[in-house]
């Protein structure tokens, strides 16, 4: 239950959208890293 | 080591002493030295976020882990980032505008006292342990490798990181955290470069990558859906984002750091910085120890990598025993190594069929040195009298004391006393911040003077920092005091996950309701523990969250005292 601002904080929507993305695309660059070497 | 790997060591831990020492003068007021006048930019805190975190033990056993077992390590951090964007939305924003200097402080605007007062002392119970522990763990090692004596070891690392904790407060964990992170990236680096170059003329590293992923050293994802494998997608992504939200969320010696934040968009993206970082950090480090595989591929391997278990065995009673193990594990070892070189020429060539053949033996000749060397530990276990002993930490310390060129070998061991001292600095801080607030001031002496309390707080980082060095010449001699210690953290930040939920999410939770839940919650942990020893300790978090919730609310619906809105900070 998040409270009324007390200070004016920015908009971080986007930020934590890039971390999601960046997240799914270091998993995946993982997943090909790993099968391209493991055969 | 060369004596001008030892110079680079002593002028690393000079200039630890002195960068740590020179910040004394902003920590005058109790607000400086445990909160830094919350002053700080983001990226200096989410460096020593990320220091914090990332302790020797860490450091120097995720490199052997990659070298024994792979990378699928890597999947305990994937529910981090997520873990970071849940706690950069509820409790950076609670904690800061609640103006605390502990996560325990807001327990008691919340709910009462007592709950406060039980968090704060499992939290300087289990980190006041973990602490000498984690000095335990790097000591034992590098006493090993270094032949230092153990005690001199432990205060090798202790005593500096104590000496400019107590005296800079938390702007010196912070800036020495910032410095220690660049020598431990630059170290890694260095070791990724060596390892690359040591490589056989002819051997490419795309060839070696494939010789390390035939072996499986590279398999990284493993979606099977078990309660009792620790590392796969599902444990990482569920237990470890419980790990991680109790970790950063609930621990002091977390929650300190970003407390320290200019501003709550500063503190916020402190912890995101992680979020972006932290899993291609961990995928680096894993990937320098396959690289260390790929390198004794080609070059002689020890059987065991300890030094001193392995001339103990050579000049013991079991010596026979062991040298013919030792002579079987010569020949697998060349067998492999023929193998590995006729797979790689047999890439060059881009033969497929031959390729596919080499490849299989290869791999069916890593296997048998594997089994070997599990046959070898297993003796250590049982002549040695150390059933806890795991050579896959004396890999990485091992490499870099006789393989790496001088200069970078005391870089190395330099950033393994840095990946310690970050992480000891910022526990010993937080600590003494429990101590002080907490405790001392709440319930011992309240009313003093602010010089007072930051006497006290200076005198409470020395205390921890002797008690911390006690425990590790102590722990180091009871492998299962290590266990307990680790063991006891898991009982208890699941739980108190579970109660700050409480708190931050529901209206109608109260003290008391809290206080049992969080009891109920470490009750039902160490049930589990004991009775399902199988099932991965990540899950651990999972279950004490959810059980502190079911019995705290419930306890709460019937408790008179119910308070309809949760404190506004």
């Amino acid at each position: 239950m998040i409270t009324e601002n007390s200070e004016p904080t920015r908009n971080w929507t986007l930020t934590f959208c890039a971390v999601i993305v960046t997240e799914a695309l270091v998993i995946l660059g993982l997943w090909l890293f790993s099968r391209h070497f493991s055969y | 080591m060369h004596w001008l790997d030892w110079t680079v060591v002593a002028v690393y831990l000079f200039w630890m002493v002195y960068d740590g020492l020179k910040r004394t003068k902003g920590s005058e007021q109790l607000d400086g030295y445990l909160l830094a006048n919350r002053s700080l930019p983001w990226w200096a805190v989410g460096l020593s976020v990320m220091a914090t975190q990332l302790s020797a033990i860490t450091l120097v056993g995720t490199t052997g882990q990659g070298y024994a077992d792979g990378m699928r390590f890597v999947q305990f951090y994937f529910g981090l980032p997520v873990a970071m964007i849940i706690l950069s939305v509820t409790v950076v924003p609670f904690f800061y505008r609640a103006r605390v200097y502990t996560a325990y402080e807001y327990l008691e605007q919340r709910f009462d006292a007592k709950t406060r007062l039980l968090a704060s002392l499992l939290f300087l119970i289990s980190r006041g342990l973990s602490c000498g522990v984690i000095v335990a763990a790097p000591a034992v090692i590098l006493s090993i490798v270094l032949g230092w004596n153990l005690t001199v070891t432990v205060l090798a690392i202790g005593m500096p990181t104590a000496v400019y904790t107590m005296f800079g407060g938390v702007q010196a964990v912070t800036w020495t955290d910032v410095k220690q992170m660049a020598v431990i990236v630059l170290g890694l680096f260095a070791a990724i470069a060596v390892l690359v170059l040591a490589l056989p003329a002819e051997v490419s590293v795309a060839q070696g990558l494939h010789l390390a992923g035939s072996a499986g050293r590279l398999r990284t994802l493993d979606f099977s859906f078990t309660l009792t494998e620790t590392y796969t997608f599902w444990s990482g992504m569920i237990g470890g984002l419980f790990l991680m939200l109790s970790y950063f969320g609930c621990d002091q010696s977390q929650v300190q750091r970003y407390l320290t934040a200019k501003s709550i968009d500063e503190g916020r993206g402190s912890l995101l910085m992680s979020a972006f970082v932290k899993i291609p950090l961990q995928a680096l480090v894993l990937l320098t120890g396959v690289l260390v595989f790929v390198f004794y591929l080609f070059a002689p391997a020890p059987m065991l990598f300890n030094g001193v278990h392995d001339a103990e065995l050579r000049t013991g009673p079991a010596m026979t025993q062991f040298e013919a193990l030792e002579q079987e594990f010569a020949a697998a070892a060349a067998d492999r190594r023929l193998w590995a070189e006729r797979a790689a020429g047999a890439r060059r060539s881009a033969d497929v069929v031959a390729i596919a053949g080499a490849t299989d033996r290869f791999r069916a000749a890593d296997q048998a040195v594997t089994a070997i060397r599990r046959r070898a530990i297993a003796f250590v276990r049982q002549t040695t009298g150390d059933p806890q002993y795991n050579d896959v930490n004396y890999v990485f310390p091992m490499f870099i004391t006789t393989r790496m060129p001088i200069g970078l070998a005391g870089l190395m061991i330099a950033a393994i006393f840095a990946a310690a001292m970050s992480s000891i600095a910022a526990e010993l801080n937080s600590l003494a911040t429990a101590t002080v607030i907490d405790l001392y001031r709440r319930h011992i002496a309240p009313g003093g003077s602010d010089r007072h309390y930051l006497q006290v707080s200076r005198l409470a980082t020395g205390f921890w920092g002797l008690f911390a060095c006690m425990v590790a010449v102590y722990a180091s001699t009871l492998g299962s005091l290590i266990e307990v210690v680790n063991r006891f953290g898991s009982f208890f930040y699941g739980s108190l996950l579970g109660v700050f939920i409480l708190a931050m999410m529901t209206r109608r939770a109260t003290g008391t309701g809290a206080f049992v839940g969080l009891i109920a919650g470490m009750s039902a942990v160490a049930a589990v523990a004991f009775s399902r020893p199988d099932i991965s300790f990540l899950w651990h978090n999972v279950i004490g969250a959810f059980v502190v919730f079911v019995v705290g609310m419930t306890i709460s619906l019937f408790d008179p005292s119910g308070r309809s809105a949760p404190a506004r900070p």
